[in-house]
């Protein structure tokens, strides 16, 4: 790979693929609800890789388990539309719900090591996909299972083997392998390669891009490493306390941020280029959901929020800032006012 | 300045949940456990109370023949009499005392042998660690109910706290097990390894970092360890293993069993001294779930779905 | 394999110390062993009968080792003594008469609580807060906080007695012969051990089920039950292959102490209920002080449970690959 940040290929085709409308999750808990995803709005194109980044907590996770409704209680979808190929997803009943999962979109979870049964064998994790969504024969998924090891890389030797006998890669890899057993057109990773250790990840990383060049599906991508993302996705969605603060393309969100949080998420990070300059990390810590801040959410933590108490009491909602660049700022929103006035 | 940060006085407020500590507190908001607890005080009670409720004659105790045999209950006799013409009322009643103290005494033996054995064990690891979980394992798996008959045999109508003592010398390794598997947890924590680097002497970590951090799973254990004394107390009583001329639930039970009281369909001598045993062990297993349930509140029942 | 090979090993020294302890027990008393053991063999045996049984037992004229070596001697080759109670009966003949009972009834019921337990866990974790959990559970947990040997007089007084739907105590009926091939006699058999079995099975379920329900619990907040729903598995699947046979294996590992408060239960049940198994032997035993039968029956009891525990531990290898 070169050492430009990002390489977007072919621009992603319009066709949208998923579409996120107002998306709303709460968890009820004794406190009272908490609203983990409120009013997020989102496309994924089809074989676009779109990322969605955030500190823990910031309800990035829990929107993409929204999107295939894996939520386990007390977490609720509580409003808003998931569109997926034109069918509503949140009304879909079960049959149709268990024939969507997988056969469109699968996910890919965070830790391989609890993402795998640990009493079945690999083989027969991949097969028990094939078997229930396919008419598949013995010998065929047996054909199939061993393909999708080729696949991801793995010796075909261990289609029999169990979970603790596999490294963590391979077990990364097997995880991706159910993933693509029945071509899905979007593939979600939930922070895929954050148990494993940088080469690997790198490995893992690169291969997935090369999966996806091969079998052409979206990737719904979900990671707290801002600078991964830069590299490795062609539109970025940033997160904070539940809301979608600002979305761009990867090389806007890295050259011009325009949201003071993505600056400061921005900044927090060793970029995989070497320090771009000095870390500053984010002064105080995510609000507390049950009782979220008035007007813009990041205004305790943000050192440029306006004096008059703007950002304070109004909330602030997402604007254009290009036809493909959109931030929810009062900052921002002033910024462009401006631009309009002076540039008529 | 207009933004100027407001800083609210309030008045703390005093309730019973600023007072007491959060696990407390918990406690008491736990319908199980607090359920568990008014029967528990309640058995507590009478047995305190034991003389007051039910005065024994001074020859005979509670064994004392008053009134004809197998009397059904009425005003007189509460709960009826036995064949030999005992009330039964007044041998449940001070059996509430027999079963009560020797079930919290062994337990307490056997809670106070399981801290030994397992922290020893937990926190010392090596050799020792070795044996006493081999000891622990073999303890375990022999059949306690009839190694505990045997040696009530050998020793020949043993009386409960006898019995109490036997069992607690017997019983301790289920106990020790668990308390070693979370002495080991503990052991490898950050805050130990600080204590050590710092100097602290074993002791001190064992009884200042060690042993305030398992409270909870030491005071499930001994619960845990009273109900399995009091079933199996009053179990060898009621096998006719300990003294006859005992006054305990278990005993009560015995002669019951003994004089046939099934046959002649005498439930009132059976029914009370057995339900005691039942309601106690209840109530304990109740504040053990509710405990379980503070300390791990995905078990709660009924909830989600 | 290594883990089997190390569970054998283990379940050999736990025999071993079974042994050993039968062996101190009657040494540790107060009082003379010989004399509290054999006395009420003397005028019933010639004298030299009297020192070969006492020979059985180690209680030989030499240092205590040599005591211990004599005892194990017999011991190995199946020599447990001869049976008071049952004069002139050897005590390993009195076992296996009663042994047959006991390993069916507790067998039997095992095999019956484990199964209807794990089965009731599941459903009960599966579907939170629905009828197996908010009332079948409450009523086997209670059930398992009583005592055994009151539920089976309840039992025996209500559903025997007053109903009269059950024959009341003993293993068959009396007036027939002991015969497999009589169905008369098969027939008064199963009759005779359903209300034990039922009792037993109650009284065990209750730790079982809740066991199982809790460990489903952990077992479902795993990241692969919620990888194998999103997998598009059907809800038993999911629930059996991914959830319940990962939810089991702790239940198989605590199996030893579980299985020690059944056969405790079982043995209780059989006197209440006289069934002519170990229970009922054991107790008649040690009210006749017949020493050289309660030790035997120890023994028996001992190996019976370490070769169930090893049978769980050959269950859990086939379910756990990670111990093969």
């Amino acid at each position: 790979m070169s050492s430009t940040p990002s390489q977007p290929g072919q621009p992603a085709e319009s066709t949208t693929l998923l579409s996120v409308q107002d998306l709303q999750v709460e968890y009820r808990t004794r406190r009272g609800a908490v609203k983990a995803v409120d009013h997020v709005s989102f496309d994924v194109s089809k074989n676009e890789v779109f990322g969605l980044a955030g500190e823990s907590g910031c309800g990035k996770s829990t929107a993409a388990h929204a999107i295939i409704r894996i939520l386990k209680p007390p977490a609720y979808i509580t409003g808003g539309k998931v569109m997926f190929m034109g069918h509503d997803v949140r009304q879909m009943n079960d049959m149709e719900l268990r024939r969507f999962r997988w056969r469109h979109v699968a996910i890919v979870f965070q830790s391989a090591m609890n993402a795998l049964n640990p009493v079945l064998s690999v083989g027969n994790q991949i097969k028990d996909v094939l078997r229930a969504h396919t008419n598949m024969k013995p010998d065929e998924t047996h054909e199939r299972a061993l393909e999708l090891l080729r696949v991801v890389g793995i010796d075909t030797k261990r289609l029999g083997s169990y979970p603790h006998q596999l490294s963590g890669g391979m077990r990364q890899r097997a995880v991706i392998a159910i993933a693509l057993a029945l071509n899905p057109e979007m593939v979600i990773m939930d922070e895929p390669t954050t148990a494993l250790d940088v080469v690997v990840q790198k490995q893992i990383l690169q291969e997935i891009r090369q999966l996806k060049d091969e079998f052409g599906f979206s990737i719904l991508f979900i990671t707290h490493d801002l600078s991964l993302l830069v590299e490795f996705s062609d539109r970025i969605g940033i997160m904070y306390a539940g809301e979608l603060v600002e979305t761009a393309p990867s090389q806007e969100i890295f050259n011009s941020p325009r949201h003071p949080y993505t600056h400061r998420l921005m900044n927090s990070f060793p970029t995989i280029w070497g320090a771009r300059q000095e870390l500053l990390g984010i002064p105080g810590s995510p609000p507390d959901l049950i009782t979220p801040p008035s007007g813009c959410r990041f205004h305790p933590r943000c050192e440029l929020a306006l004096a008059d108490g703007t950002c304070k009491q109004v909330r602030p909602m997402l604007i254009d800032v290009s036809s493909k660049h959109r931030a929810a700022c009062h900052l921002v929103e002033q910024q462009l006012a401006v631009q309009k006035e002076t540039v008529p | 300045m207009e933004n100027q940060v407001e800083i609210k006085t309030q008045r703390p407020r005093v309730t019973l949940r600023n007072l007491l500590p959060e696990w407390l507190w918990g406690f008491v908001r736990n319908p199980k456990a607090m359920l568990g607890t008014f029967i528990l005080l309640s058995f507590v009670f009478i047995g305190l109370l034991a003389p007051d409720i039910a005065p024994l004659p001074e020859r005979g105790g509670a064994n004392r023949m008053v009134g004809r045999p197998h009397q059904a209950p009425d005003d007189e006799f509460w709960f009826g009499t036995t064949r030999q013409g005992q009330d039964v009322f007044k041998q449940v009643v001070h059996g509430t005392r027999t079963s009560l103290s020797v079930g919290f005494g062994a337990g307490t033996i056997i809670i106070i042998l399981c801290i030994i054995v397992g922290i020893t064990s937990g926190y010392m690891g090596g050799l020792v660690d070795e044996l006493l979980s081999l000891l622990m394992n073999v303890f375990l798996v022999l059949p306690g109910l009839p190694l505990v008959i045997v040696i009530s045999g050998w020793v020949d109508q043993p009386g409960p706290y006898t019995i109490g003592l036997v069992l607690a010398v017997t019983s301790w390794a289920y106990g020790a097990r668990v308390l070693r598997s979370q002495t080991l947890v503990i052991r490898n924590s950050e805050f130990v390894a600080a204590a050590r680097v710092a100097g602290e002497p074993s002791w001190r970590i064992v009884l200042f970092e060690i042993l305030p951090n398992m409270i909870s799973l030491v005071v499930s254990s001994w619960i845990g360890a009273v109900v399995f004394v009091i079933l199996t107390e009053a179990t060898l009583s009621f096998l006719g293993l300990g003294n006859p001329n005992a006054v305990s639930w278990g005993t009560s039970l015995y002669w019951a069993q003994n004089n046939q009281a099934l046959l002649t369909r005498a439930w009132w001598t059976f029914v009370p001294p057995g339900l005691c045993i039942a309601l106690v062990g209840f109530s304990l297993t109740l504040i053990n779930y509710g405990i379980d349930e503070i300390s791990n509140p995905r078990l709660r029942s009924g909830e989600g779905g | 394999m290594r883990f089997l090979v190390r569970r054998f090993l283990f379940y050999l020294v736990a025999a071993y110390v079974a042994i050993t302890l039968n062996f101190f027990l009657p040494r540790l008393m107060v009082g003379d062993p010989v004399q509290v053991m054999f006395s009420k063999f003397q005028g019933r045996m010639d004298p030299r009968a009297v020192e070969s049984l006492k020979e059985t037992f180690g209680f030989v004229d030499a240092p205590v080792h040599e005591q211990y070596f004599t005892y194990l001697k017999h011991l190995v080759k199946g020599d447990l003594g001869i049976s008071l109670t049952n004069f002139p009966v050897p005590v390993s003949e009195v076992i296996s008469g009663s042994l047959e009972w006991t390993l069916r009834l507790v067998g039997i019921a095992t095999i019956f609580a484990f199964s209807i337990g794990m089965i009731l866990g599941t459903i009960a974790a599966w579907r939170r807060g629905k009828f197996v959990d908010t009332l079948i559970l409450p009523i086997a947990s209670i059930l398992a906080a009583f005592p055994y040997f009151w539920i089976a007089m309840l039992a025996l007084y209500y559903l025997a007695h007053i109903q009269g739907w059950f024959p009341i105590g003993h293993g068959y009926n009396l007036r027939l012969k002991e015969d497999w091939g009589d169905r008369a006699y098969v027939s008064s058999v199963i009759e005779h051990g359903m209300l034990p079995m039922l009792t037993v099975v109650i009284t065990a379920l209750g730790g079982w089920m809740l066991g199982m329900r809790n460990n489903m619990i952990n077992v479902l907040a795993e990241d692969y039950i919620t990888l194998a729903q999103a997998k598009g598995l059907s809800d038993r699947r999911v629930m059996l292959v991914y959830a319940a046979r990962n939810a089991i294996l702790p239940s198989l590992t605590g199996f030893a102490m579980s299985l020690g408060f059944v056969i405790g239960g079982a043995l209780i049940v059989e006197i209440v209920f006289a069934y002519p198994g170990m229970g009922f032997t054991l107790l008649n035993s040690v009210n006749g002080r017949d020493y050289p039968l309660m030790q035997g029956i120890f023994l028996m009891i001992t190996l019976s449970v370490l070769a169930a525990n090893f049978f769980a531990d050959v269950i859990y290898v086939l379910l756990d690959p990670r111990a093969r």
